[in-house]
């Protein structure tokens, strides 16, 4: 059983979600808190805006020794949603000013974030300073929890969609430029053919600026598809090359160099197969044997190239004179066989017999001279004089041999 | 042995001097004192006194404040000296020793007679009152804390309180039609407020017509602290000596310049009460500095 298939983006998407978690929830717990630091540094600031805010906006009803609009503007701050308590020491008059709720008393906190105080100074028009009073706030305390909780919600859903957003941008990208291109290395390594290189990622295509890994494994497999292919394309023409050679080797092992006519091995396959024919038709066939006379004096008077046009000329006019279906092999020296199948009749064998002693029987001209020979032919019918191709040969050899003998006895021909 | 004796003269008053001024008896003293432009006489007759009485002073300006300010500033010895006029408060706190007062009339009571302030475009709504009841028709404006506002009440005259008046602010009030009066001292009023408040409000002028009259006098008051001691007694005795010498309506008429008598015989004259005071609260010996135009 194979191991189930998980795309390499989804491996990478698993193993990045536990380091990448654990970092965004580091960042998220050092962001929450530096939240919360700069939220109460905020909040000390704002606090201390609005100590000095009211302290300004008391200068004068205090300079002034108008309590009433001091306590007006005390009980304003005191309304403020962050103040506890507010408690205003008003010189001219002697008294404190109190408003809020207070629910620590300000003697027994020290000055903290939450407890602020200052005194209201009013300066003159000449720049002289005089203490008019002592503004003394306290803030509901910060809560830590609160302001936390409300960091870490608004972060938490930041960081969330950031987070999501990563890991669906690093799958797309990580399949962008590694799975798809693997696939389709993998496509062309199943079709052993060449990756497409313009449909790849940037690395891949054929201007990129740079190379990668994965452009470098491509390219080296586009060349080894390159290489096998050219060495694919050099075996074909060897072997075409040898099947030429063969065929050119076979052609030649049965061919008389000479005449272009058949060899003895050519005569034997064809006469077997023509045997093997007239056996499974029930027609017949003929084989003629030939041997030229006078030949040899001609070799040795006019030299072996007049004898070679010699033969040559024969085994032109021993085709002439025979059907394109019928086969016509050299034996060797001035001897030719004729195989013939399928005759109308005995007579058209003695008819065929006849016009082969007259065609070769004609003068050959050669430069500066006449030659002329004759042949002593044998015959073999199929089946009746022998059944297979040494039978019939033997015997056709046997008749020729008696042709010539009742030749020279008649004196047509030399012995 | 003359010599000696000599050296004895020349040196003894040379070792008194160093130890005087040891004792910082030659050092002017310094004192905080009320400086507004309208008590340029007040402060030059205080001057005046405490050089009758042989003590050189240096002064530093106290800061400008309302009344409360003023009261609170003297009496816890901020300020020394200033020239305010005599109020309930003030009188109570000196019967409880927590402020000094020399009772001089330094307006000579002219501060008692007061002179409405109102807009040009109404500068004639009050020529047909004759009476306190005729000007319960009308609204007065005051500053806060200001005695006045007592007065007037008392009289059955409406009196609002105002915060801001000393450029001459409560014309915008008057315009919005939630003030139809300010009145204020008679001279003070001609001599320096009409004139500083038309530089920003031209629209306003003096009422023609009417003059109200009551018990109302700037006094000197003097911080009840010790380092104010000297001072209390040297204004005492300057004070004595002006007034007796002649030289306080002297240097009086030098800088103040009071209407002429055809300013008060062409104007109604109504006298209010003032509830907690009348003109015996000026000590007889100075009540002869007191203005009299109407009662010769």
């Amino acid at each position: 059983m194979s191991p189930r298939h998980r795309p390499l983006h989804q491996q990478f998407v698993r193993l990045l979600l536990l380091p990448l978690v654990a970092a965004f929830l580091l960042a998220l717990g050092a962001t929450v808190l530096l939240s919360y630091t700069l939220e109460l540094e905020k909040q000390v600031s704002s606090r201390t805006q609005v100590l000095r805010l009211y302290e300004r906006s008391l200068h004068k009803p205090l300079w002034d020794c108008d309590s009433d609009t001091a306590r007006g503007i005390v009980d304003t701050l005191a309304y403020l949603p962050e103040v506890d308590h507010v408690r205003l020491q008003d010189v001219c008059a002697g008294s404190l000013i109190t408003a809020g709720t207070a629910t620590t008393d300000h003697a027994d906190a020290d000055a903290d974030a939450n407890h602020l105080q200052m005194p209201v100074i009013y300066r003159d028009a000449k720049g002289r300073s005089f203490a008019v009073g002592h503004l003394d706030v306290r803030f509901h305390p910060a809560s830590l929890l609160s302001a936390a909780l409300h960091a870490l919600w608004r972060y938490s859903v930041i960081f969330v969609l950031v987070l999501g957003l990563l890991f669906v941008g690093a799958a797309l990208i990580f399949r962008q430029i590694i799975g798809r291109p693997l696939a389709q290395l993998l496509d062309a390594i199943h079709a052993h053919r060449r990756v497409d290189v313009p449909t790849c990622p940037l690395t891949l295509a054929s201007n990129a600026p740079f190379e990668d890994e994965l452009s470098e494994v491509v390219h080296a497999y586009n060349g080894l598809v390159d290489t096998n292919a050219r060495q694919t394309q050099e075996l074909a023409q060897a072997i075409q090359k040898l099947r030429q050679n063969e065929k050119h080797l076979v052609h030649a092992a049965r061919q008389d160099p000479l005449t272009g006519l058949g060899n003895r091995l050519a005569l034997e396959e064809a006469l077997s197969s023509a045997i093997a024919r007239t056996q499974r038709s029930g027609n017949g066939g003929h084989v003629l044997m030939l041997d030229l006379n006078r030949f040899k004096p001609i070799n040795d008077e006019h030299g072996h190239a007049a004898g070679d046009a010699v033969l040559k000329a024969v085994a032109q006019r021993l085709l002439a004179s025979v059907r394109t279906t019928d086969t016509v092999a050299r034996l060797g020296g001035d001897e030719f066989v004729v195989v013939v199948e399928d005759p109308t009749s005995v007579a058209g064998l003695e008819t065929l017999r006849k016009t082969i002693l007259t065609a070769v029987a004609q003068p050959i001209f050669l430069p500066g001279m006449a030659l002329s020979v004759h042949a002593s032919i044998g015959t073999a019918s199929f089946l009746q004089d022998g059944k297979d191709s040494t039978a019939l040969l033997a015997h056709a050899d046997k008749s020729m041999y008696a042709h010539k003998a009742a030749n020279q006895q008649a004196g047509q021909v030399p012995r | 042995m003359v010599s000696r004796w000599f050296s004895v003269f020349w040196a003894l008053p040379v070792l008194a001097v160093l130890l005087a001024g040891r004792a910082g008896l030659l050092h002017a003293a310094e004192f905080t004192v009320q400086n507004e432009p309208h008590l340029h006489h007040a402060r030059a007759l205080t001057r005046a006194a405490l050089q009758a009485a042989g003590m050189e002073t240096t002064w530093v300006d106290a800061p400008n404040g309302n009344e409360r300010r003023n009261l609170f500033m003297i009496t816890t010895g901020q300020t020394h000296l200033d020239f305010m006029p005599a109020t309930p408060t003030r009188l109570r706190l000196v019967q409880a020793g927590k402020l000094r007062v020399i009772k001089v009339p330094l307006d000579r009571g002219l501060l008692g007679y007061r002179l409405n302030l109102l807009l040009a475009s109404q500068r004639d709504k009050l020529a047909q009152v004759k009476t306190a009841a005729d000007l319960a028709d009308f609204s007065m404006g005051q500053n806060v804390g200001w005695m006045d506002i007592e007065i007037y009440r008392a009289a059955g005259i409406p009196t609002k309180e105002v915060k801001r008046w000393s450029h001459g602010e409560f014309a915008e009030q008057m315009e919005a039609g939630f003030l139809d009066l300010f009145p204020l001292g008679l001279e003070e009023s001609l001599n320096y407020f009409l004139p500083h408040f038309q530089l920003k409000y031209p629209q306003l002028t003096a009422d023609p017509y009417l003059l109200v009259r009551y018990p109302w006098y700037r006094f000197v008051w003097v911080s009840p602290h010790p380092d104010a001691d000297a001072l209390y007694g040297a204004l005492q005795r300057g004070f004595d000596s002006l007034v007796n010498d002649g030289s306080f309506l002297r240097i009086w008429s030098q800088l103040r310049k009071p209407p002429p008598q055809s300013f008060f015989d062409s104007r109604t004259v109504i006298d209010l009460q003032n509830p907690f005071y009348d003109h015996t609260l000026v000590p007889r010996p100075y009540r002869q500095l007191l203005f009299r135009p109407l009662h010769p």
